[in-house]
């Protein structure tokens, strides 16, 4: 965590939903095909996530990642093969400990509502069926946002709050239903560099907690420098592995269709973009209106 | 003053319609609450609008005005989810074909069929017509909603918040979504011989539309349109009997003043707040001073400090 933008979080008592923790893959895919009807967006998918990792699924728009989160939440059809989400096969109903992170661009962060109460939902399908929130859940709601960084932000409107409190919010709310595996869309997108180390930190910390961490992202970087294992997608997994080893040229090319530069800086990878001619590349045009001159 | 409140209830008829009046006040009062929050106020238009071809058909075959009504609320919300699944078309687009065209039958049955069909009435609500079937239909409804109201309201503000994280995390949203179709069917129905098709669509908006500007919790936003639709409904009936309006447009503009009312003095007070906003450091600012200080402590000096900038009390702690 970076020590002067977020505060820290704290999970080491806290009753996450790990005891149920079996031999079982938190994840495992067998040979899927998948899609929304008779659309087929993933095929001979085959993929095992370990209980504890934490994975990160790159990929163009288009690729599947979406579908993929949604395929294990039974969110997508099933054309072909086996989905198992924590040693449970995934058909109509989503499983249970599963918490789920949706994309900040898709969050209504006027509607009327506090943080805690953002939180209590989480588990609103067990909760009792009266209307109002019983003493010990609001209890138990309020510990977790303590826990994760979010100290007497309880009442807060959702909009009060920076980018990555909201995350946080979020995290609470997947967590507060004692889940085991986190799925995260996009928790990178839209967010500034200072929210992106946060959002990653936070992950990495309930990665080190026991939790299994499965997110979709376009941020290669991100991935390279914080995320143990990625999972590359077009379809189908073009790759998978280590950061190091799987973020090669060729591999991307494969995925995304098109050439970048992969920088190796000490251990550290970076992606960068092949610039096309004309766009800053060797045929790029002096630009009058910069004081250097340069197109931009 | 006095007289002007009683005298009206020394008539059956009055006081049938003030009882219809404060059900179906609550009622739309509370619908709006959700008709508000999902953006769904033409859903509302439509399902009226369609209930004026059921009516009329109905009536031509001999039927009772709720039985043509009611059919023609279901028929259209079936239709509406056909014609949304087709490439290319969103629910809007359906709500606009579907609704339309079963009104617009609902005129050329009026106007081939002779019927004993009180169009006025049924367009823009009839104090006089309101009898005791309609307050028993009303007391139904309201009783089937508010059981409804109290075991679903968690899964319901969850799926109206984020319906994809809401099915991930165990809600039935399906069931929500038609839960919610259904129940706005039936208080539409339950509303025609008091506000009129015309005018259902805005009573199940604005008392949300108002209590949306009053408060920001969700809880006390459906209690604030509750009350604001029975309010309106009272005060509304007593216009229609005074100024001898129909009870649809009474209830619509007394509400609609409310309106204007709480938006003009929220509008001027987020002006001040604004402005005294600009005077002094934003809660962000307060919060990125406070967390470079480290641990706990670091969160609860922004917190104090974020809460002495909005001059408000220092927040709950558990």
């Amino acid at each position: 965590m970076s020590a002067t933008t977020a505060p820290p979080i704290d999970l080491g008592s806290l009753e996450l939903g790990l005891e149920s923790a079996a031999s079982t893959p938190a994840i495992a895919l067998e040979d899927v095909a998948a899609g929304y009807g008779r659309r087929r967006v993933l095929s001979g998918l085959s993929l095992t996530v370990e209980r504890g990792e934490l994975v990160g699924i790159v990929g163009p728009s288009g690729s599947g990642k979406s579908t993929l989160l949604r395929l294990l939440t039974a969110g997508a059809d099933l054309h072909r093969g086996r989905v198992e989400v924590l040693g449970a096969s995934v058909r109509r109903r989503p499983p249970a400990r599963v918490g789920y992170v949706p994309q900040l661009d898709n969050v209504e962060r006027e509607f009327p509502i506090d943080v805690l109460e953002v939180v209590l939902l989480g588990d609103a399908a067990s909760s009792r069926r009266l209307p109002w929130f019983t003493r010990a859940e609001r209890a138990r709601a309020g510990e977790l946002l303590d826990r994760l960084g979010l100290v007497g932000l309880h009442r807060r409107r959702l909009a009060d709050l920076s980018g990555g409190q909201q995350q946080r919010a979020f995290v609470a709310r997947a967590l507060y239903r004692r889940s085991e595996l986190l799925l995260l869309d996009e928790p990178t997108s839209g967010v500034d560099p200072t929210t992106r180390l946060d959002v990653l930190e936070v992950l990495a910390e309930l990665h080190r907690a026991g939790l299994t961490v499965l997110l979709t992202t376009h941020d290669l970087n991100a991935v390279a420098a914080h995320l143990p294992r990625v999972v590359c997608l077009h379809g189908r997994i073009t790759a998978d592995g280590r950061p190091e080893r799987v973020l090669t040229p060729e591999v991307l090319e494969a995925t995304y269709g098109g050439r970048m530069q992969v920088l190796h800086d000490g251990g550290r990878v970076v992606v960068v973009d092949a610039a096309p001619v004309g766009l800053g590349g060797p045929g790029r045009q002096p630009d009058p209106w910069r004081e250097d001159g340069l197109a931009s | 003053m006095t007289e002007w409140v009683l005298l009206p209830l020394d008539y059956a008829f009055f006081t049938r319609a003030l009882l219809a009046g404060v059900l179906v006040g609550a009622m739309s009062g509370a619908l709006s609450t959700f008709v508000v929050l999902r953006r769904m106020s033409y859903i509302g238009h439509g399902l009226a609008h369609s209930v004026l071809g059921g009516v009329a058909v109905g009536l031509a075959l001999g039927l009772d005005l709720y039985v043509g009504a009611i059919a023609a609320t279901v028929l259209s919300a079936l239709l509406i989810d056909a014609v949304a699944r087709q490439r290319g078309l969103h629910a809007d687009a359906a709500i606009g074909i579907v609704t339309t065209s079963i009104f617009a039958i609902g005129v050329a049955v009026l106007a081939l069929v002779p019927t004993r069909l009180n169009v006025e009435a049924v367009l823009f609500g009839n104090l006089l017509g309101v009898n005791r079937t309609d307050v028993a239909v009303a007391g139904a409804v309201g009783l089937a909603f508010a059981a409804l109201l109290l075991l679903l309201f968690k899964s319901l503000v969850f799926t109206t918040f984020d319906t994809e994280v809401a099915r991930v995390h165990g809600v039935r949203t399906g069931a929500m979504e038609l839960t919610f179709s259904l129940i706005t069917a039936a208080v539409v129905v339950a509303s025609v011989r008091v506000l009129g098709v015309l005018l259902i669509a805005a009573a199940v908006v604005i008392p949300g539309a108002t209590a949306r500007l009053l408060t920001r919790s969700v809880g006390r936003m459906l209690v604030v349109s509750t009350l604001l639709g029975v309010a309106a409904a009272v005060l509304g009936l007593y216009l229609s009997f005074h100024l001898d309006v129909p009870s649809g447009p009474s209830i619509v503009l007394t509400g609609a003043l409310a309106f204007t009312v709480v938006a003009l003095v929220s509008g001027i007070t987020t002006r001040l707040g604004l402005r005294a906003a600009r005077r002094r450091p934003s809660p962000s600012e307060l919060q990125a001073r406070a967390t470079t200080q480290d641990g706990d402590q670091a969160g609860r000096t922004a917190t104090a400090a974020m809460d002495a900038a909005d001059g408000a009390p220092p927040s709950p702690r558990r």
